[in-house]
């Protein structure tokens, strides 16, 4: 059964379209990677789901009930959360009222201490550092807080926006394991990745965009075998 | 900060202020003192939407203003009691407050804010000019009833001592409301609002609705200190309370004590309004060692002087301060 689903999505920011009648499909549990150049209107379609861009046409379901038209605050409380590119951690708040402050929406509030233990042992280095400010982790800390924080809300589907971007290829492999993990806690994972190759070898499912459309989607192994689309939009 | 610990340090800070009027005699001493704990609520309001929210806004002396003359002319022409004339002030500086927020939910650079706050502030500065038929104008607004008795306490201009009590527990009710906003859920949202913007949307923050309640908060705060600043010096023009200088002020204090600290205003309150004072005797160089004073105060001690005892400790411990760089000034937040 499909969690979320994008039907024939088009969207855009002040009058020009971006996204051209997205569809786009995700299943519990797994990995599923958004793939391609910068521009393509990726990021638009997590910025879409997540209710910041308001969809001209087309639908969002989570579940079988309506997201389009929802607040991004409406969509956060039903579980769909959205990791921005670029961290955007809490700088001057601690660790733990960063993650704290993941748990926003009354739903995950209750449950903060409990979300809060599984998200310092899948990072124990923000337990580490849970009393030091946001602003002073390394970049590789402050995208696991980002991750983290996303976590706290207790999401049944995480988009995570270029996690590895301005990594060193140590840690892009940490956080791609991490991704792992949070699949196997039940969570369904949207990934936007640039480093296509280390995206597929995660993913279960993948889809190629270009110029605001779905190119092509299918299983990673297909994407990844494909030379065509290896060489025209992956660049591998 | 621990709610506890905070509460705790409030309650001790307020009952050795409680104490100075018993050790100072002098009347003149304590009419400074009483300035100070006015313009430490005043500072600790605007701490709030510019320290805690990120909203950096250059005209908060309107609510100030505007508390202190709606206070003054409801209790001149009305008779009646202070205490509600106040009360009334505190309302239409709240309801100001929201109607300036509104324009200031659209923007998102912070010389737009401050801008837009200023010209608001301008023109209300230009209406009690201009209203003399209410107001005197720069003549001034004379006669203002001192604040009604409370039992056996009555107030006097010739009498500092009851005002001073008024003016402390305003500050630590306004003190002990900072701090249970911060610790609260809500606290934790102004902090995701101040820091990211665009985070705070993506973890479910109504970004709006929390700045209009900070706006609403602060703004009631400084237009209750306006109020009892009216009943107290009985006298008003518009360049006294709604000048520029009045803004500069606080942000002066601010900035000296630390901004988004709940202590710093305070701090930077009573520093600024006794220092100035004891400068007096100095004559013309008054103006210009303080000035000296408040640059050499933010290039050694850039958060404030409430971060000096972090400072102290980070330094016996050698942990990493954020002292410097680490610190973003709201001014230069990051543009989307």
């Amino acid at each position: 059964m499909a969690l979320l689903e994008l039907t024939g999505v088009e969207a855009g920011y002040a009058g020009v379209q971006v996204l051209w009648g997205v569809d786009l499909e995700l299943r519990e549990r797994e990995i599923v990677a958004l793939l391609g150049a910068n521009g393509a209107g990726k990021t638009t379609v997590l910025r879409t789901i997540s209710g910041i861009v308001k969809p001209w046409r087309g639908g969002i379901s989570l579940q079988e009930q309506h997201l389009d038209g929802l607040s991004p605050r409406e969509i956060v409380s039903r579980g769909v959360i959205h990791v921005p590119e670029g961290r955007h951690v809490f700088p001057r708040m601690s660790v733990v009222d960063n993650l704290r402050a993941g748990a926003y929406t009354e739903r995950a509030w209750s449950h903060q201490r409990e979300t809060l233990e599984d998200v310092y042992g899948l990072f124990p280095r923000l337990y580490e550092r849970r009393s030091q400010f946001a602003g002073t982790l390394s970049g590789g800390e402050q995208q696991m807080l980002a991750i983290g924080r996303g976590l706290m809300a207790r999401p049944k589907c995480l988009m995570i926006d270029e996690p590895s971007l301005g990594l060193a290829p140590k840690l892009v492999d940490a956080v791609l394991d991490l991704v792992i993990r949070i699949r196997d806690l039940g969570c369904t994972v949207l990934l936007v990745e640039q480093n296509a190759q280390r995206a597929l070898e995660v993913a279960e499912r993948a889809y190629v965009m270009e110029h605001g459309r779905i190119l092509f989607a299918g299983a990673s192994a297909a994407v990844a075998g494909d030379p065509a689309i290896r060489q025209a939009y992956l660049g591998l | 900060m621990k709610l506890k610990s905070a509460l705790i340090q409030i309650t001790i800070a307020t009952v050795l202020a409680a104490l100075v009027p018993l050790v100072i005699h002098s009347e003149y001493a304590l009419h400074v003192a009483v300035l100070a704990l006015i313009f430490a609520v005043l500072a600790a309001s605007w701490n709030l939407v510019s320290g805690y929210g990120g909203m950096f806004t250059f005209g908060h002396q309107a609510f100030f203003g505007l508390g202190a003359y709606v206070s003054a002319l409801l209790a001149m022409h009305l008779g009646i009691s202070t205490y509600l004339s106040i009360m009334i002030g505190t309302v239409f500086a709240m309801v100001a407050g929201v109607v300036i927020c509104l324009p200031v939910l659209r923007l998102r650079g912070a010389p737009y804010i401050a801008i837009a706050t200023l010209a608001f502030a301008e023109i209300v500065k230009l209406i009690a000019d201009n209203l003399t038929s209410l107001t005197h104008g720069e003549s001034g607004l004379a006669g203002i009833p001192p604040l009604s008795p409370i039992g056996a306490m009555t107030f006097s201009i010739a009498d500092s001592r009851p005002y001073y009590y008024c003016a402390l527990v305003l500050l630590a009710v306004t003190m002990v409301l900072v701090a249970a906003v911060l610790a609260s859920p809500i606290g934790l949202a102004f902090g995701a609002i101040r820091d990211s913007q665009d985070a705070a949307e993506s973890i479910g923050v109504d970004v709006t609705k929390y700045k209009v309640l900070l706006f609403m908060l602060s703004s009631a705060l400084a237009g209750m200190a306006g109020g009892l600043f009216a009943h107290y010096v009985t006298v008003l023009t518009p360049s006294s309370i709604l000048g520029i200088d009045v803004m500069v002020q606080i942000i002066a204090m601010a900035l000296i004590g630390g901004l988004g600290t709940l202590f710093g205003p305070v701090v930077g309150a009573i520093i600024l309004t006794v220092g100035l004072e004891l400068l007096r005797s100095l004559g013309d160089y008054q103006l210009m060692l303080y000035g000296a004073l408040l640059v050499i105060i933010i290039i050694v001690l850039p958060r404030g002087l409430s971060s000096l005892p972090m400072l102290i400790a980070s330094a016996a411990t050698k942990q990493p301060s954020l002292r410097g760089e680490s610190w973003k000034h709201p001014i230069k937040q990051r543009e989307p």
